[in-house]
Parts: C-alpha cells; structure tokens; sequence
C-alpha cells in the first residue's frame, strides 16, 4: 500500500504496524527517508471506518520525517492511498487536531465513522526543554465519495 | 481480513448451511421413512441422500436403522435468513492505547531558527518541517 499528499509533494510507502506489548501503537522506524505506516488492525484506506495511518514528524539526525508537512494540509487537499489491489482511495482534508498525548481522545480518533476516512497521525507539541513531544497531531480526512 | 471473520461468524451462528458441501439435487425424502422406504438407510456421509439434519447423533451416518421415521432428510432449499443482523462490531478490532510516538527524541542543543510567536509558543522550523513547540513553565 502507499500514500501520496499532492499538495505537500509527500510520498511514501505503507508499512504494516501493530501493537506494541502495551497496546501503544507500534511506530516505523526513524532513519531519515523512513516510510508512514497503516496500523493493520483498523479498516483498510477505503473501508468503512476510520483508516489510521502514523508518521514521524522528524528523524534522527534532525531532518524532517514523512508527516513532517501535515500541519500544512488544509480544506481543499487530498490524500491518496493506493491500495494492495492497485486501486487508489482519494481522501478529502477535513480538519487537523493538536492533542496532548497524556489527554488523546481514544474514541474520537478510532471509534466508528459513517463512512470511510482517515486518521494520520503524528507528532506535535516540541518541548525544547526535554526534546520530546509532548502531542499528536491528527488528520481527519473522508474518502471522496464522488 | 475483518469482512472475512464477520461471515464466518455469520455462518457458525446460522448453522451448517455454508460449510456442508451443497448437494447439487436438493434431497428427494421428507424423512427418513420415504428414504427406508426407498431403500436408504444408514445413509453414509458422502451419499448424496445424506443430509446433516437427518443425522442425529452426528456420526456421519443419516437415518440410521432404529431412527424414528419422522427425522426430517429434506433442508429448507430456501433457507429463511432469520439470524437478525449482525450488529456492527468495532471497525478498529483493538484500540490502541493513546497516540502514537512519531517524534523522534531531539538533542536540544541543536535548535535551528526559532520564531517567538507570543505568550509561550515558539514555532521551530527545522529544515523541511514546521511543528509547534509548547514552552513548558516548570512546576516548581
């Protein structure tokens, strides 16, 4: 499976995550070049429900990670992910959301939808005192039904 | 995938009209007295007159010799669906617990161009990316 974000010249690779023993959600790997991730136990891209897909927002070394230009995305872009079939899903921006990771609304994120959409999940929140993040940030797409 | 254990979960509960293998001819006996009658008895399961629900003790063999006459060989060829719908289960089969980790721990020492954008947000641009930093008062 792979993704592409027109507007943000993105394009990577999905790899299949799972869960960490803690049930954390596992994370692809953060070399510089590292891909984005589906976590393979929600809906596939284009299935009903809430697809969730993850990205480092940077990597080792400094550089930017795959999601590193989500917080660009705005109403009018889409995402497209092109699936194990060769088909593509195209997904229209619908709202982008900092969460604290300590206060990260489970069900908003991955409980049950209408229709088909996307999670994309990230990083967010630098703190410049300890070099972590301390947030998320999730985009909320929905698959273009037209 | 998940759409392939929900139908099978569908199948377990209506019975064992999927996994049987379909006999091409629906069977011809009401029960099992017009299939003794016909000269089946004991009726193996691989013998196109076999029929589960005809097999009471589930031992392979259909209208065994001593079963009542009554036991039904012939299934409903249409079968009613009277399983009430599945109710939708979750569509992400385990939530994970909280976020995800996607950043990668940064040496703080190596910073690159900060732009002060007011009361406690510093927004860092580092090459190719733009996030948010939240400047953390310390708790004494």
């Amino acid at each position: 499976m792979s993704l592409s974000i027109p507007s943000t010249d993105t394009s990577t690779e999905l790899i299949s995550l799972g869960l960490q023993n803690d049930r954390t959600l596992e994370v692809p790997p953060e070399d510089p070049g590292a891909p984005a991730g589906w976590y393979n136990l929600s809906p596939t891209p284009g299935e009903r429900g809430p697809a969730v897909l993850l990205g480092h927002v940077n990597a080792t070394g400094g550089g930017p990670g795959v999601f590193a230009k989500l917080r660009e995305l705005k109403v009018g872009d889409t995402i497209e992910v092109t699936r194990e079939d060769g088909s593509t899903a195209t997904f229209e921006f619908q709202r982008g959301e900092q969460y604290e990771k300590d206060t990260f609304p489970t069900q908003e994120v991955y409980g049950n939808t209408e229709g088909a959409e996307l999670r994309m999940i990230t990083c967010d929140g630098f703190d410049l005192e300890t070099g972590l993040f301390d947030d998320n940030y999730v985009v909320y797409a929905s698959l273009r039904t037209t | 995938m998940k759409k392939s254990t929900a139908s099978l979960t569908l199948a377990a509960v209506a019975g064992l009209t999927v996994l049987s293998a379909t006999p091409a001819v629906a069977a011809p006996f009401q029960n099992c007295e017009q299939a003794r009658a016909a000269g089946q008895v004991n009726i193996p399961i691989g013998s196109p007159f076999y029929n589960p629900s005809s097999d009471r003790d589930n031992d392979g063999i259909a209208c065994e010799e001593g079963d009542p006459a009554s036991v039904p060989v012939a299934i409903d060829p249409a079968p009613t669906t009277t399983v009430a719908p599945v109710t939708q289960g979750p569509q992400v089969a385990q939530m994970p617990v909280g976020g995800a980790s996607t950043g990668v721990a940064q040496d703080t020492t190596d910073n690159t161009a900060a732009l002060a954008l007011g009361a406690g947000f510093v927004l860092a641009a580092v090459a190719g990316g733009a996030f948010v930093v939240r400047r953390r008062t310390v708790q004494a």
